[in-house]
């Protein structure tokens, strides 16, 4: 298969898969989660829902997909991307066909679960986003690629070809890029809010009707009412991962409040399946941009991500979590420990009544131990030893749990005494975040399970 | 008092299956019961007696079918990914969970903090972390006759494991996973179902020739994984937690301490 296509080439494509690598590693998303789909006979591929990671970078993140710009070429100057147009760097662009090739080479030796294609904007958003579609037209139609493919939809490409391109992805991600829209403004003047929010209500609507199929190559037909199994297996699926996010933290001067607030409207109102954070890093040094001695705000990230998960599975609203009065996360404290010494007054629970969602609200109990203890205490009453077993951190929850009327020591449940504990027990932070311990990479939480985070 | 009995046994599936097929044929008593995987007998116990068992399949089967029909499939699951578990004790462990499965039947995995059952989820806890690692870091190369090949050198019996993920996955190529400690190969061509083979019946030296394609593939790869990395970010440190050494051994693009 292709044996031809890249030896007199190899180093014309492995410099442009260096470029076009290199100017895509800044999107944070890498994640190939939320598909399952069985392999096909004549075709390559499958998806895992949980997602898979095949590599882990030199900065410890995950190398899922093959993550690619199409091209760095862009007509726009937004000051904080490497590809802004005033910047004298080398650009250049793959063909679709050099696309489709190094993803099926990739997948088939199990470097890859897929392709996550994004892209400068070259001419311009229609032209941009046709190559795009027929890359992604050319690996599932003529390659029958079934595994993962992530697609940038472009802002300003007309709706029926994002339509088309959803229908060949699983996941469709549309950035934010800046919270608000002020920041956008300052930041990315050729970009407006609006043009960035309308593909994404697009692309969830068409998720949730499913009122278009395609049919035939280029035409969208409105669905006929009809539900016959036969009819609907022909149907191709819409974006069936969902769509995602990114949202650039610390370039301009948002509160962590306003920007879970924002969060938490794009999964109410637009049904997104992912918010990712992505921690700025001052690559243009435009004047307008601070400066950040620090390096990258990656304190501030991990406790976004954290609270995001307070958003997503442990049934918390943004409100609970921080507030217009305590604007900004606690430096010392994760957001979940932090709620928790802020309501004493609903501790300590015993463990073998409680509901599950009180049990996630425990510092210490996570998502899988919450639900192992549901499990266990059907036939067992529980003492702390079991909770030990069943993965409970111990040392975090004492202060907020009873086993059968009984804290495991004698303690106090006053905010001042279970603080000076609570520090004295290291909290797992990335490594590269300051801190030391174990430490589950953040953009695989839902990927790979929750070991540490929020116990 | 009656004398400990202890059945040693080769710790392969059949081998331990068959080890407890004797133990209750023998009623002797679970309780005066120890099963052994024979690679651990270092120091014998002066007062016992020993038996030892031979796998035979057809005990072996009688074995798997009442633990799927008496118990339940999920079970079974647990049960096999326990004796595929390199750790010493499995065969025993797995004899004390299957007693209470067939007195509880299918509710015995909800008692997860029993102590006959909690061994055994350890076991397959350990399996099953390292089939997910095996998953995300198996790495196939085209030879030249375009059969995919994957070397592996896993802590536990895993192969069979993770040849239904290929199998799936990669369904129309021809490729072989091959177990380089236990010289046991996977093997699937196109559109068959996947084979488990003895490496002895394998041509090695057809394994060595490397497509055309497939030099320059890697150097690609390479080149993918080397300019992903944010520098802002590096951080050896969490990349050896993800992604730890042992692992690494047939993955070109990653530095490999050889132990
Ligand atoms: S449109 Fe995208 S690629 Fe172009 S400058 Fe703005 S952020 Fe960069």
């Amino acid at each position: 298969m292709n044996q031809v296509l890249f030896s007199d080439k190899t180093n014309s494509i492995a410099e442009k898969l260096s470029i076009l690598s290199d100017a895509a590693k800044y999107d944070v998303a890498c994640t190939s989660s939320g598909v399952d789909r069985k392999g096909v006979a004549g075709s390559i591929g499958n998806t895992v829902a949980a997602g898979l990671c095949h590599c882990f970078a030199a900065d410890g993140r995950c190398i899922s997909l093959l993550k690619i710009l199409f091209s760095n070429e862009c007509i726009y100057d937004c000051k904080y991307c490497v590809n802004r147009s005033s910047r004298d760097v080398v650009r250049t662009s793959f063909t679709p066909k050099e696309v489709a090739d190094l993803t099926i080479e990739f997948y088939r030796r199990n470097y890859i679960e897929g392709l996550f294609l994004s892209s400068g904007v070259v001419k311009n958003p229609n032209y941009t986003m046709e190559q795009l579609y027929e890359t992604l037209r050319l690996l599932r139609e003529e390659y029958h690629f079934n595994g993962y493919i992530h697609v940038k939809g472009i802002p300003g490409a007309d709706d029926l070809l994002i339509e088309k391109t959803g229908y060949l992805a699983d996941r469709m991600s549309i950035n934010l890029e800046l919270p608000t829209a002020e920041g956008l403004k300052s930041l990315a003047p050729n970009k407006n809010r609006t043009n960035i929010l309308r593909p994404m209500k697009q692309i969830q609507l068409g998720k949730e009707a499913s009122k278009y199929r395609l049919h035939g190559r280029n035409e969208i037909v409105v669905r006929r009412n009809n539900t016959q199994l036969a009819v609907r297996k022909q149907e191709k699926l819409f974006v069936p991962a969902g769509q995602s996010t990114q949202m650039i933290i610390g370039a301009t001067p948002e509160t962590d409040y306003q920007i879970i607030k924002v969060a938490e409207s794009l999964y109410d109102k637009f049904d997104l399946k992912r918010v990712f954070y992505s921690a700025f890093i001052n690559t243009t040094q435009d004047s307008s941009l601070p400066s950040l001695p620090g390096g990258p705000p990656l304190l501030r990230e991990h406790r976004l991500y954290q609270a995001d998960w307070l958003l997503r599975f442990y049934g918390f609203e943004a409100d609970e979590i921080l507030s217009e009065n305590t604007p900004n996360f606690n430096v010392l404290l994760d957001p979940k420990c932090n709620w928790a010494l802020s309501h004493l007054e609903l501790f300590p629970l015993e463990v073998n009544m409680a509901d599950y969602y009180a049990l996630l609200r425990v510092p210490g109990i996570g998502v899988k131990s919450a639900r192992r203890i549901v499990a266990a205490r059907k036939t067992a009453i529980l003492d702390y030893a079991d909770l030990k077993k069943l993965g409970v951190v111990l040392k975090r929850s004492i202060y907020f749990i009873t086993c059968s009327g009984k804290m495991m020591y004698p303690v106090k449940i006053e905010a001042d005494y279970i603080i000076n504990h609570m520090l004295e027990i290291k909290e797992k932070l990335p490594a590269g975040v300051g801190g030391s311990g174990v430490y589950q990479q953040l953009s695989l939480f839902d990927d790979m399970g929750s070991k540490n985070i929020l116990m | 008092m009656k004398p400990k009995r202890i059945y040693r046994c080769d710790g392969s599936v059949d081998g331990i299956f068959t080890a407890i097929y004797d133990a209750y044929e023998s009623r002797y008593g679970h309780a005066d019961i120890v099963i052994t995987e024979t690679d651990e007998n270092t120091n014998l116990e002066l007062f016992a007696e020993y038996i030892d068992t031979f796998a035979d399949e057809e005990k072996s089967e009688k074995v798997a079918a009442s633990i799927k029909t008496k118990i339940s499939l999920d079970a079974y699951e647990v049960v096999i990914k326990s004796a595929l578990s390199t750790k010493k004790g499995r065969a025993d462990a797995i004899y004390r969970f299957l007693q209470l499965g067939f007195a509880t039947g299918r509710s015995v995995l909800n008692q997860l903090s029993h102590p006959y059952v909690l061994p055994v989820f350890e076991l397959e806890r350990g399996v099953n972390n390292e089939i997910s690692h095996y998953l995300q870091f198996v790495r196939f190369s085209e030879l030249k006759n375009t059969i995919l090949l994957s070397r592996v050198r896993p802590e536990n019996n895993i192969i069979t494991l993770i040849a239904p993920h290929f199998e799936d996955r990669l369904t129309e190529e021809n490729w072989m996973i091959y177990d380089e400690g236990r010289n046991l190969a996977a093997i699937h061509k196109s559109r068959y179902p996947w084979v488990l083979v003895d490496g002895k019946e394998l041509n090695r030296s057809s394994l060595e020739q490397f497509s055309d394609l497939e030099l320059d593939m890697q150097i690609f790869w390479q080149t993918f994984v080397d300019t992903i990395a944010i520098k802002e970010r590096i951080s050896e440190k969490l990349q050896k937690q993800m992604l730890p050494n042992r692992y690494r051994e047939f993955m070109r693009e990653m530095p490999y301490k050889v132990k």
